[in-house]
């Protein structure tokens, strides 16, 4: 790894500009209508709306739930990348698959397998519990690909200092990748704070639930905008203490050694509890709920499962969420760029913007989409394109990352002699930092596409008239609590959505070792 | 004028209130290699970045063939300078073969004759489809070197070139990366903070020293005559005497002679030099022998480096020992007394 040197490029080619105003201007648009909603009631009504001590309750509730599963969901991402990536536990690479693959798993899901097995669970664990399960990988991804470029020399030289190997992984190893962590426990509690369908199955409580009460049982559109402005100021406050947690960037390699190959610590005594606790995580992220819904498909069997039906379902899941990923990237790319080579507080506040609509619930957005859709998008309202916006406005911000870390490692001397040679910038940009970035973009890609084939509420919303996804699907049948009915659909999901997540721990973790090698 | 392959006047360029070059002048005739001389973190890569266009000069001009290219009006981009750079680790694109790293900067038309022509230039025929990490260290600098030179710049810049690879390459490398430029015939400018490599490589060395070039001359004039005692404490080692000169024939030495604990000495410019003075001798310039010529020294210490070794004197009227270079063969014992002379002419500056 180079540090990015800062050449002060003062201005940024004005298509990377424009395409990141594109992407800012889709992302703050809920948002708008929000303030526009909000607004129409009058402040002192909103405000009193606001102050209302259910509300004050309910605020609180989304708190503690983000703050717990965060932390909890915290540990358990760094704990497992610094076992798969630094430790020398048995099939590592068997692992560096596994851990991820609760990604595929819808929360809404994850939570019906739960209650079909405990009808009772009580609402705040099992929330808790289903959350965190289906969350740590977003952490888990950012750590491992940073433990995998630090510098072995530097923990050697620990060592050799006396230090204790599970001190050096502490007080050094940890350390450094503190910024890789804090963007991950970022993902995560904005996930927990928008997260519906789990605490709805669960019939917990928190602002989503309610939002989505307000909007849909009450038809009060109003209300459920001043909540979502609540739940938005919120998530800022989350993005500010990210940006304090990650500190300044003081992490880049000093000096040109060579990176080298890293050797695992020996966990000697301590492997079988290593082992134990990563079947442990993948058991009940992944194991115990695939058993729950392969029990039940096999229930369903000696009935008719509709396969026509569930094979429409999975064609248009996988049709949209394939141009959501491609919609998104587009986007993605000109923020990312902007923000890895043009440092400024203007473009830090860019990609900071593109988080609020992450923390949005789907559906807030959903909602004001349906309000874009009515008034000024009318001709593609209940139509794929804006089902796509929807899916582009939620998922942006996790795109970004990806896009930003893959072009942040091409060394900024490479750019520099390609100006050399003659090559304009944007010629520089297309055939030397985006080739180069391409496992990240294809990592950013294969999330969005992941995320997209698990989005309930937005889908609900605005999927055009008669079609479903295996998500909307398997929706019908919770709330009729018909879980053999459903678990076909969530098998399909699950299945489908597991190899590009597969792929993901390939592409984000290695990427940043594979070009490593190129450099030795 | 014009013809000048670069001309630096007053380049001047702070960060953060810190100012790293205070008005450079430089002029860098065609078909020449200069190298740019001096310590760590001194701004010699400031410079090549201004060059280059990658930064801009607070102040000053910078002018290519006669063209301005920063300092008046907009400054020209990187990419319209035609100017090539090799960095310090090569920064040869990874995702490329070796003859795309080669063909980047080049037209379509006639590209792959050109890779070939320049891949020979550098000993690497052949080698178009291999990708650079199949390529050892030595081998990624000349494609780097190949690569810059395609597009027959104005001007080639070289960023430490070297300093990446280990001491046994170094000096293979260098020679073969300095016999390819000249070949190439091209105007080369080339940043080191290594004394050796500038005074062995190029036909020029500017000494940048404090933000400024001090002294811009060819490598045997600089360590000869080096216009002041921090230039000639920073080209090589030094050995600094107080002396007095005598103008008056029939004086000590002889009319221009310089008097000194280390005997009479000859004074390399032209002088005249009066009153007190301060000689530098060069540690290969004293010449040890059996005792009864030149003056009495003991020796103190010494350092055998294999080829030769230092061996530090202690000499009558001088607080601090000297140090000699002396062939390795020739190695007298710790504490032995020998006679020590001074060979050839030596820098003198007033005071």
């Amino acid at each position: 790894m180079v540090a990015p040197r800062g050449p002060l490029r003062r201005r940024p080619p004005v298509v990377l500009v424009l395409g990141a105003l594109v992407a800012v201007v889709v992302a703050v648009l809920p948002l708008v209508y929000l303030v526009d909603r909000a607004g129409s009631l009058g402040w002192s009504a909103a405000v009193g709306e606001l102050a209302q001590r259910r509300t004050v309750a309910l605020l609180w509730r989304s708190v503690v739930l983000a703050g717990t599963v965060t932390v909890l969901a915290s540990v358990i991402g760094v704990a497992a990348a610094w076992l798969v990536v630094r430790s020398d536990v048995p099939g590592r690479r068997l692992w560096s698959v596994l851990v991820v693959l609760p990604l595929a798993m819808p929360s809404y899901a994850a939570a019906y397998a739960w209650l079909s097995w405990r009808p009772a669970m009580a609402p705040f664990p099992g929330t808790v519990l289903v959350l965190t399960l289906v969350a740590y990988p977003y952490v888990y991804l950012p750590v491992a690909a940073a433990l995998r470029r630090l510098d072995p020399a530097q923990e050697e030289v620990a060592r050799s200092l006396g230090q204790h190997p599970a001190r050096v992984a502490v007080t050094l190893t940890l350390r450094q990748v503190r910024p890789a962590v804090a963007s991950g426990a970022l993902l995560v509690a904005l996930y927990a704070l928008s997260d519906f369908g789990a605490p709805a199955l669960f019939r917990y409580e928190v602002f989503t639930f309610v939002i989505y009460g307000a909007y849909n049982a009450g038809f009060d559109p109003t209300r459920a905008a001043v909540l979502g402005l609540a739940l938005v100021f919120v998530a800022a406050l989350v993005v500010v203490a990210e940006a304090w947690v990650r500190g300044r960037p003081a992490y880049a390699r000093i000096g040109s050694g060579a990176p080298r190959r890293q050797y695992p610590v020996a966990l000697r005594g301590g492997r079988p509890i290593a082992v134990a606790f990563l079947v442990a995580v993948f058991a009940l992220g992944i194991g115990f709920p695939m058993w729950r819904f392969l029990y039940w498909t096999r229930e369903a069997l000696d009935r008719t499962v509709p396969w026509g039906e569930v094979a429409d379902a999975l064609g248009h899941t996988l049709w949209w969420s394939l141009l959501a990923a491609a919609a998104t990237l587009v986007l993605a790319i000109p923020v990312g760029v902007l923000v890895a080579r043009y440092r400024s507080r203007l473009t830090a506040g860019l990609e900071r913007s593109t988080y609020v609509a992450h923390a949005l619930p789907g559906i807030v957005v959903a909602i004001a989409l349906v309000y874009v859709g009515v008034t000024v998008l009318r001709p593609v309202y209940q139509e794929v394109p804006l089902l796509i916006l929807a899916y582009v406005v939620l998922f942006l911000s996790l795109a970004i990352g990806t896009v930003r870390t893959g072009v942040e490692q091409t060394p900024v001397a490479q750019e520099e002699v390609a100006r050399s040679l003659g090559r304009r910038p944007g010629q520089v940009l297309a055939r030397v930092t985006l080739p180069q970035a391409a496992p990240a973009l294809a990592g950013g890609a294969a999330l969005v596409f992941v995320t997209a084939m698990k989005e309930l509420p937005a889908t609900l919303l605005l999927r055009p008239t008669g079609l479903d996804t295996l998500a909307t699907r398997l929706w019908t049948f919770t709330s009729e609590s018909n879980y053999a009915a459903g678990a076909p659909y969530v098998v399909a999901l699950v299945c489908f959505a597991a190899i590009p997540t597969a792929l993901l721990s390939r592409f984000v973790v290695d990427a940043g070792a594979r070009l490593e090698e190129h450099r030795d | 004028m014009t013809d000048r392959a670069l001309a630096c006047t007053g380049v001047t360029k702070a960060f953060g209130g810190r100012t790293v070059l205070d008005g450079i002048d430089l002029e860098v005739e065609p078909g020449t290699i200069t190298a740019i001389l001096g310590p760590s973190g001194e701004g010699k890569t400031t410079l090549l970045r201004i060059v280059a266009g990658f930064e801009t000069a607070d102040a000053g001009t910078v002018a290519i063939r006669g063209q301005v290219v920063d300092g008046a009006g907009r400054p020209v981009p990187p990419h319209r300078r035609r100017v090539g750079v090799v960095p310090q680790e090569g920064a040869l694109f990874p995702h490329l073969s070796v003859g795309a790293n080669v063909g980047f900067g080049l037209a379509r038309a006639g590209r792959v004759e050109r890779v070939a022509e320049c891949l020979e230039l550098v000993g690497l025929s052949g080698t178009e489809r291999a990708r650079p990490d199949e390529l050892s260290g030595g081998m990624q600098q000349r494609v780097a070197l190949a690569r810059a030179l395609a597009p027959r710049p104005d001007l080639v810049l070289l960023d430490e070139p070297f300093s990446a690879l280990d001491a046994g390459l170094r000096a293979q490398v260098r020679a073969e990366v300095c016999e390819v430029l000249r070949r190439a015939g091209a105007t080369a400018v080339l940043v080191t903070h290594d004394q050796q490599e500038a005074l062995s490589v190029a036909d020029f060395v500017g000494v940048l020293l404090g933000g400024r070039v001090v002294q811009h001359a060819d490598p045997v004039r600089l360590y000869r005559e080096p216009v002041s005692l921090e230039v000639a404490r920073f080209v090589g080692e030094a050995v600094v005497v107080a002396g007095r000169a005598d103008a008056r024939a029939g004086g000590p030495g002889g009319p221009g002679g310089i008097d000194t604990p280390l005997g009479v000495l000859v004074p390399a410019g032209p002088g005249p030099y009066v009153g007190p003075v301060t000689v530098l001798v060069r540690p290969e310039q004293l010449v040890l022998a059996s005792t009864g010529t030149g003056v009495p020294a003991r020796v103190v210490g010494r350092t055998f480096l294999g080829p030769d070794a230092l061996v530090d004197l202690a000499v009558d009227g001088l607080a601090n020992p000297v140090r000699a270079r002396v062939g390795s063969w020739a190695l007298p014992e710790p504490g032995a007394t020998v006679g020590c002379t001074v060979a050839g002419p030596v820098a003198v500056f007033p005071g």
